[in-house]
């Protein structure tokens, strides 16, 4: 059903145009500068790095995630046209289409998120007031960059389904910001990003267990390959 | 022979219908022989697009089915659309990228190892007459140079079955001129089959053709069979100078039914089981008698056009009879 090949080329083909993208360039420039201000914060502040990085994690993921969702929202639906003339015409299945261009978007998340955080986390531990460790600092940046790649997936699976872009995007900020308070409420916090988000600084302290970290990790793990899965099957159905 | 060897299109009943409300394509059973230029005509909207769109398999039939090189076309055909060469209209292809990236990617995907993908690509720039724009990026291209960069990504693995839709579509008359040339050259190697509205293209390259109206396909079969139909015996001629002789001249003249003078143009019919060459050439000795220039001579150039319409008129007077009955 998939070919490697057609996924290979297709894949270096999508990382290539990623890199001319303004919007990826956008959010390398905005990456730099969330990774910057709080190491300069830190050297500044008397706050514990664990209460002033939680805090300004979230100011860092809010934009983050919008991005991640106009991301993964553009591939499919603005470029719905180009990829029926350009590829599906060819020897490429609706799989290989999809999984090409989430798995690259996804790994260009992933890369910018870590290249912002992990510097941020570590250095912003060196300069201030230290109470965090190391497992904490990189769970905190894999679960925060999960929580991205999950959006990303979503994104992809909403622009599959959805051909306005706008609209996507807003549909996936509101089903995110439902799904939060449904699992919030429910008490399985561990997909809901905005308990995850308030718990940061807990994690940065290493005051959560190693499996606490994990479920999160595998629960929006489980999240984005559904979200993988349904913009498959969306785009798999669609007519062009 | 075996169809699946004998024929490169086949379908059955082959259904379009858009959100319970569109009727793209009604059941249509279209055969496309192998080693055939065929040409799939009708005017906008008549269907070409959605029909090609699901032989190449873009689209899902609502109904039937359409085999292609002998399998059944779907959406996860990909090892069958490797022996397909398709060029959608208005193409639209990755504008960030440059013609060599697209057409290597394009090459990769269809089996071709990077180094025969750059043998294809510089070959393929170079008869297609992109080589001075093979650097830039294809979102600056003008809509001739997009379509000449479709039909270089629809030959880049040589294949064995074309579709272009609308390959014509957007040029200047060179470049129109250059992609008839072509449809004919390749046609004598493999099976083209070719959607379009201008019927001077289909006139100069198509053995066979499709003639879609409405979402139906109203005539199927030879060219030549279907110009037969409306073969006309009138002889249209441009003239110039005093012409007031000949028609006097014409008045009385047995082998010519009528003569109609619309400056500058002089229709003759014939009359039926004139010879036609000896008639001709009478009639040209008497334009030189009377020292008149010959601007032109129209023997059926229109026949394309004509047989068209008629058959157009024929199946809209058919559906009109058929409904009547139908109410009665």
């Amino acid at each position: 059903m998939m070919s490697r090949t057609a996924v290979r080329a297709l894949g270096q083909a999508e990382m290539t145009a990623i890199t001319r993208s303004w919007l990826v360039r956008g959010w390398c420039g905005f990456a730099v500068i969330a990774a910057i201000l709080p190491m300069l914060s830190a050297t500044a502040q008397d706050d514990n790095v664990s209460t002033l990085l939680g805090g300004w994690l979230i100011i860092y993921f809010i934009p983050s995630a919008i991005l991640a969702a106009v991301f993964g929202a553009s591939t499919i639906s603005q470029d719905a046209e180009i990829a029926a003339d350009s590829f599906l015409t060819r020897a490429v299945t609706r799989w290989d289409y999809v999984v090409a261009k989430l798995s690259s978007r996804a790994a260009v998340v992933a890369l910018i998120h870590l290249c912002a955080t992990i510097p941020m986390l570590f250095l912003s531990a060196r300069w201030g007031l230290n109470d965090s460790t190391t497992v904490g600092l990189l769970m905190t940046s894999f679960i925060t960059g999960m929580m991205l790649v999950f959006l990303t997936a979503v994104g992809v699976c909403t622009g599959a389904v959805l051909r306005n872009l706008a609209l996507a995007v807003v549909v996936i900020m509101c089903a995110v910001a439902a799904e939060g308070l449904i699992f919030g409420f429910l008490e399985i916090k561990e997909f809901s990003p905005t308990s995850v988000l308030n718990e940061l600084p807990e994690t940065i302290r290493g005051d959560t267990t190693t499996w606490q970290e994990l479920r999160v990790l595998l629960a929006f793990t489980a999240a984005s390959l559904a979200g993988a899965a349904g913009a498959a099957l969306a785009f798999q159905r669609r007519e062009f | 022979m075996n169809d699946t060897t004998t024929l490169a299109i086949e379908t059955r009943g082959l259904t379009k219908i858009f959100q319970d409300r569109v009727v793209a394509l009604s059941p249509t059973d279209l055969v496309v022989r192998r080693g055939t230029v065929f040409g799939l005509i009708g005017p906008n909207g008549a269907g070409k697009t959605t029909a090609f769109r699901m032989l190449i398999g873009l689209q899902r039939p609502t109904a039937g089915e359409a085999r292609v090189l002998g399998e059944v076309m779907t959406p996860d055909a990909a090892g069958l659309r490797k022996r397909i060469g398709y060029l959608p209209t208005g193409p639209r292809f990755p504008p960030s990228s440059t013609p060599i990236e697209y057409l290597r990617l394009v090459g990769e995907l269809s089996g071709l190892s990077r180094r025969q993908a750059d043998e294809r690509v510089a070959v393929l720039l170079r008869d297609l007459d992109l080589l001075n724009a093979a650097g830039n990026r294809i979102g600056s291209f003008s809509t001739g140079m997009v379509t000449r960069l479709g039909i270089a990504a629809s030959l880049i693995n040589d294949p064995e079955l074309l579709i272009w839709d609308e390959p014509t579509s957007g040029l200047d008359p060179v470049g129109r001129r250059q992609v008839t040339d072509l449809i004919r050259f390749l046609g004598k190697k493999r099976t083209v089959v070719v959607s379009t509205h201008v019927l001077g293209d289909v006139d100069r390259v198509c053995d066979e053709v499709g003639l879609l109206y409405r979402g139906r396909l109203i005539y199927s079969g030879s060219l030549a069979d279907m110009k037969r139909r409306v073969q006309s015996n009138v002889v249209e001629l441009e003239l110039d100078g005093d012409v007031e002789r000949l028609l006097q001249r014409g008045a009385n003249w047995e082998l010519a039914a009528s003569w109609e003078w619309n400056a500058p143009l002089l229709n003759i019919t014939l009359r039926e089981g004139a010879p036609v060459a000896a008639t001709l050439g009478h009639l040209f000795t008497m334009i030189a008698e009377e020292n008149l220039t010959l601007l032109s001579v129209n023997m059926g150039s229109d026949q394309m056009e004509d047989a068209f319409l008629r058959r157009l008129e024929e199946d809209r007077r058919g559906a009109i009879l058929s409904d009547w009955s139908a109410t009665e």
